[in-house]
């Protein structure tokens, strides 16, 4: 049974919601990086339906450099305001640094989620040392804010589960609650487009471990490249992709846009059968 | 003796069917690129030599798997074992409409400028009419939305190598630094030291027919031949 924070997941879908403190993140451009406009984004996901919060101090691609000092300015502090706001809630800090980890930690958060796949080993360790939760990423052996260039696979989705149930079982062996372990595929972190599709068509692959799957699907490239539309326009792309990696069994969503994504989530249960339809009459007079 | 000699980039997106639909800038390039080999066959060649990165120096098989599945898996398109290396499958699929004997030699990509020049000189001195097909491109630093974002001295050395492609400048070629190039994430540099030695016997005139980086690599298309006294 995946636990979060005080929750006991079961069945649900769960929606983390993307909250950067960054200038320089590709969908938003540094719109929630002051303190206010992001409390106000945290109030507008949680009402829209979010579980959990994912709060960010650097943007993934590269860019100017920010330190451990800066990243745990930019987070730690805005962890404990919104544990402070919202008791319930599940926070997690979008990291990959060990040091940030446990600042955000002390502060309240509920999940450290290594995005950049186990670069510093040191973050299970802080999982395991607060008893938090830990998102286990394939990142296709690439250091941290890098590109992926000209990389190839004998096979990705192998590589992809290898990867991260090699992460998953260190976690574990370090301290790390089994039952608060995610893995992510790490959707165009050292991948294609047509690795991400690939990863995308066999994501229940994945879900086969026994892991529970988390998916970062949220506007980036390879929507975008299949579909040929800038970053503004994948909304729809992204909602599609995640329907399907909700049809093969992934637990969280990673998302910019929670209320079309809550209506996609609910809408796959129902057809799946595991949420009861809101109100079916027709016909049935 | 080689005859006529071109390069053109090692992208993996100018494998058939990379791009998904077709993408005007890569269309571009390989429109270009398909001219340069089809002058370097049009000389009249009892053979093409493709020289191009490699885990290891040595000749591939000719009918070995493509990439593609590795680089691009998609439902019909797996990965295959034994699949050539990325720059020997681009050199193949340009030269697919020319019914020409081809020998795919790889050059390991870190082969330092003699062990290139050694290699070159074995393909300059074969016998007949050889074409040779160079594989290779440029820097990947070149801007902070290139694969390896910014290093200020990428723009420098990638003109310089475009110069000495389109001047056929041997002796620049040779002189070109391998660990400023693997820092650059310049790929071509080992073969072009190959194309260097190998063409060393005669003295050619360079016409590019593509220089660009339309996404953020350094791309030429280039075409040697004989200069005529």
């Amino acid at each position: 049974m995946l636990r979060l924070g005080r929750r006991a997941v079961g069945e649900d879908l769960l929606i983390m919601a993307i909250v950067n403190r960054t200038p320089d993140s590709f969908y938003d451009r540094g719109a929630t990086f002051a303190r206010e406009e992001a409390l106000r984004r945290v109030d507008e996901v949680v009402a829209e339906g979010a579980d959990i919060v994912d709060i960010g101090g650097v943007k993934a691609a590269p860019g100017s450099e920010v330190d451990a000092r800066e990243e745990i300015d930019r987070t730690a502090s805005f962890v404990a305001e919104v544990r402070e706001r919202y008791p319930e809630l599940i926070i997690s800090v979008d990291t990959w640094r060990g040091e940030v980890g446990r600042e955000a930690c002390r502060a309240g958060a509920d999940l450290l989620n290594d995005a950049w796949g186990g670069a510093d080993p040191e973050l299970a360790e802080v999982a395991a040392e607060f008893g938090v939760g830990l998102v286990c990423t394939h990142a296709g052996g690439l250091p941290p804010r890098t590109r992926p260039h000209r990389i190839e696979y004998d096979d990705v989705v192998a590589d992809v589960i290898a990867g991260t149930t090699a992460l998953a079982r260190r976690a574990v062996s370090v301290g790390v609650d089994p039952e608060r372990i995610l893995i992510d595929p790490g959707h165009d972190f050292g991948k294609n487009t047509w690795h991400s599709l690939e990863v995308t068509r066999r994501l229940e692959e994945m879900v086969a471990t026994g892991w529970p799957v988390l998916v970062s699907l949220s506007n980036k490239d390879f929507v975008g490249e299949a579909l040929g539309v800038p970053v503004d326009q994948r909304v729809v792309g992204t909602l599609a992709v995640t329907a399907v990696c909700a049809w093969q069994g992934a637990r969280v969503f990673r998302a910019h846009n929670v209320a079309p994504t809550r209506q996609v989530l609910d809408m796959v249960a129902v057809t799946r059968g595991v949420r009861e339809p809101v109100r079916t009459v027709r016909g049935l007079a | 003796m080689i005859v006529a000699a071109c390069c053109v980039p090692q992208a993996p997106l100018l494998l058939p069917g990379l791009t998904g639909g077709p993408v005007p800038e890569v269309e571009e390039l390989r429109a270009a690129a398909l001219t340069a080999v089809e002058t370097v066959v049009g000389r009249g060649v009892d053979e093409i030599v493709v020289v191009g990165g490699a885990p290891h120096t040595r000749p591939y098989p000719s009918d070995a798997p493509t990439p593609a599945g590795r680089l691009a898996p998609a439902p019909g398109r797996p990965p295959q074992p034994g699949a050539l290396p990325v720059p020997l499958a681009v050199g193949r699929s340009l030269l697919s409409g020319h019914p020409v004997p081809l020998i795919l030699q790889g050059v390991d990509e870190h082969a330092s400028p003699g062990d290139g020049r050694d290699l070159g000189l074995e393909i300059g001195a074969r016998p007949g009419r050889t074409g040779l097909v160079v594989v290779g491109d440029g820097g990947a630093r070149r801007g902070e939305k290139a694969p390896g974002y910014v290093d200020p001295r990428a723009l420098d050395v990638d003109a310089s190598i475009g110069d000495a492609l389109t001047r056929a400048d041997l002796a620049a070629l040779v002189a070109l630094d391998p660990g400023l190039c693997d820092d650059l994430l310049i790929r071509g540099r080992a073969a072009w030291q190959v194309m260097a030695a190998a063409a060393r016997a005669r003295s050619w005139t360079g016409h590019t027919l593509y220089g660009d980086a339309p996404f953020g690599v350094a791309y030429w298309v280039v075409t040697w031949l004989p200069t005529t006294p």
